[in-house]
């Protein structure tokens, strides 16, 4: 009987000769140069129409115009909420002296993830899981797989494992080609400068009591930490996909259309309070961390939390049973 | 690279992602739910030598309520605009605006951000050109669905010129060198049945600020009324009181030709 080890092992590498972790490299090689440029160029704009690299100029001037869309009656009450709590936090960095987006690559790490983490990397996640289970039907050996002296429910946990290793993996990966990149043009500093953190918002206001400083580096590994939390459910949800589903393709395009139906969601549907039982509004645990309001009423941490890990260990459940009852003819 | 050197390769890196992962996590867990207040305040003051664009740059900086801020022009300039168009223009020097200008705005509320607002006070130092619009709310403008009334615009007029007078001096004295630029009232309800009592105020108005900033040689008073005297609805916006893209041109031309 092959061990735990031995069988994870072996899934594991299945996924390597594959070469789905190079496409996932492969992609934010490409990418992650693209918006390292569009932020570039933003930066660049942003001085010439000011004519000075001050960055309490430019946090001022993004104050002011915050401040005047506020009078717009066109913008909804939601939004102007949301933009308020912006107004008074920069501000807070504004009466710090704490520049918000000190230019360097460490804080293009850290705008990339929480950014990145409620579609961008799932999609990534996705590519890995869909066919971990699926893809043995498409190859046919599902039939070897299944028929060798090993109990279901340790094949399918030892992929599991190997998915786990993967999303970690990607998850840091992500993190390095970032920084690695975005630093030939930001500079590879900054890893102690001070990012501000713990603004709670009650109603309109924003709570400043707990505010406190952590130097970045620290700042990145929690949010790293729990964009990887995040992935982890969807890779879950995934998981389960790849069982149901046998066409590696059709198990994508669901778990695709569904994270995109997350963001579509957040855009819409402040108004409708249920949606925030979906996982796909949940993925967005950076903002917690951040202290920006998030955009479906009746979210926190915790609740974010509790919601993904419910739907991770229900679709595991689901997994599992199906997994282990299913004849393979 | 042999399939058991990649498997170990790979193993390591993962683990310890796995590790560092999730230790962030349960580290950003905590520190979110109970936030303490740890960690040394170490700041930016920002770059204040860089902060001076170069040589041969104006710097304008642009003070006061909508009409700063270009409410009502199509083109997005507003006279602040305008003025950096023709500035640049007819100098050939690159000319930066920085603008401070909010919509609704009163005299008390930018005298609040001169006093208390270090870096709207640091901009100021540094530049070459200050333009300034305040009043019109104070007068016309009470924030509700306010009826037009110069009765109770004409009570509201002195503690507005006081709180000028504040602005105008604490203006002076970051900055005695840079132009002050001052877009005087012009009446925008001249349509109404009111009119004469409404260019009243406006009148009394734009000669107590002229007034004041005759005191400092750097101050000047552009006057706009006569701009929206013939035909004004032609250069108002939809809204009837703030300019469109031709009026707040017209603005803008004129502080160019004022300063030049």
């Amino acid at each position: 009987m092959l061990s735990m080890y031995g069988l994870v092992m072996n899934e594991a590498l299945k996924i390597l000769q594959r070469k789905r972790l190079w496409v996932v490299v492969l992609i934010l090689l490409v990418l992650v140069p693209i918006f390292t440029y569009a932020q570039f160029r933003a930066t660049l704009d942003n001085q010439k129409q000011l004519g000075t690299t001050d960055w309490k100029v430019s946090v001022r001037q993004s104050i002011n115009d915050t401040t005047n869309r506020l009078s717009s009656t066109r913008i909804p009450e939601d939004w102007k909420k949301l933009m308020r709590i912006r107004i008074q936090q920069q501000q807070y960095y504004l009466d710090h002296d704490i520049n918000p987006t000190s230019p360097n690559g460490v804080t293009f790490t850290r705008d990339f993830m929480s950014n990145a983490v409620s579609l961008f990397i799932p999609l990534l996640i996705v590519i890995i899981s869909s066919d971990i289970v699926s893809g043995e039907h498409t190859g046919g050996t599902i039939k070897l797989l299944l028929t060798r002296p090993v109990k279901r429910w340790r094949i399918l946990t030892s992929k599991l494992i190997a998915l786990f290793l993967f999303v970690s993996a990607i998850v840091v990966l992500t993190g390095i080609i970032a920084y690695a990149i975005s630093g030939v043009v930001f500079g590879y500093t900054g890893w102690a400068y001070p990012v501000l953190t713990g603004f709670q918002i009650q109603g309109e206001e924003v709570n400043t009591e707990g505010v406190h400083v952590l130097p970045q580096w620290l700042y990145i590994m929690m949010e790293y930490g729990l964009s990887w939390y995040a992935c982890l459910a969807v890779a879950c949800i995934s998981f389960m996909v790849s069982v149901l589903v046998r066409s590696t393709a059709a198990g994508m395009g669901v778990m695709v259309s569904a994270l995109i139906a997350g963001t579509i969601l957040t855009n819409m549907a402040s108004a409708w309070e249920s949606a925030k039982y979906f996982f796909m509004v949940n993925l967005q645990l950076t903002d917690y961390l951040a202290g920006t309001l998030p955009t479906i009423p009746g979210l926190s941490l915790t609740f974010s939390l509790t919601t993904l890990g419910i739907w991770s260990v229900a679709s595991l459940l689901v997994a599992y049973i199906v997994f282990i009852r299913r004849d393979v003819y | 690279m042999s399939s058991q050197a990649s498997w170990r390769l790979f193993a390591v890196f993962s683990l310890a992602s796995t590790l560092a992962l999730a230790v962030g996590l349960y580290l950003g867990i905590t520190d979110i739910l109970s936030p303490s207040a740890t960690g040394e305040w170490k700041t930016d003051k920002g770059t204040e030598e860089t902060g001076k664009p170069k040589v041969n740059a104006v710097q304008i900086v642009a003070l006061g309520d909508s009409l700063t801020r270009g409410t009502g022009d199509g083109a997005g300039l507003g006279y602040v605009g305008n003025l950096r168009a023709r500035l640049s223009e007819a100098t050939g020097q690159q000319a930066y605006v920085l603008n401070h200008g909010v919509n609704g705005y009163k005299t008390a509320d930018l005298l609040r951000d001169l006093q208390q607002k270090e870096d709207i006070r640091r901009t100021l130092r540094q530049a070459d050109i200050v333009t300034l619009s305040i009043g019109g709310n104070d007068l016309f403008n009470a924030g509700g669905a306010e009826e037009v009334n110069p009765e109770i615009s004409q009570k509201r007029l002195p503690g507005a010129v006081e709180r000028y007078k504040e602005i105008v001096k604490i203006i002076d004295s970051l900055n005695p060198k840079a132009k002050i630029l001052y877009m005087g009232l012009y009446n925008a309800f001249a349509d109404l049945s009111n009119a004469q009592e409404s260019y009243k105020v406006v009148e009394r108005w734009n000669s107590e600020t002229s007034a004041v900033l005759y005191r400092y040689p750097h101050a000047i008073f552009v006057p706009t009324d006569d701009l929206f005297r013939v035909d004004g609805k032609k250069y108002l916006s939809s809204d009837h009181f703030h300019p469109n893209q031709a009026g707040y041109r017209r603005i803008g031309e004129r502080m160019a030709e004022v300063i030049r």
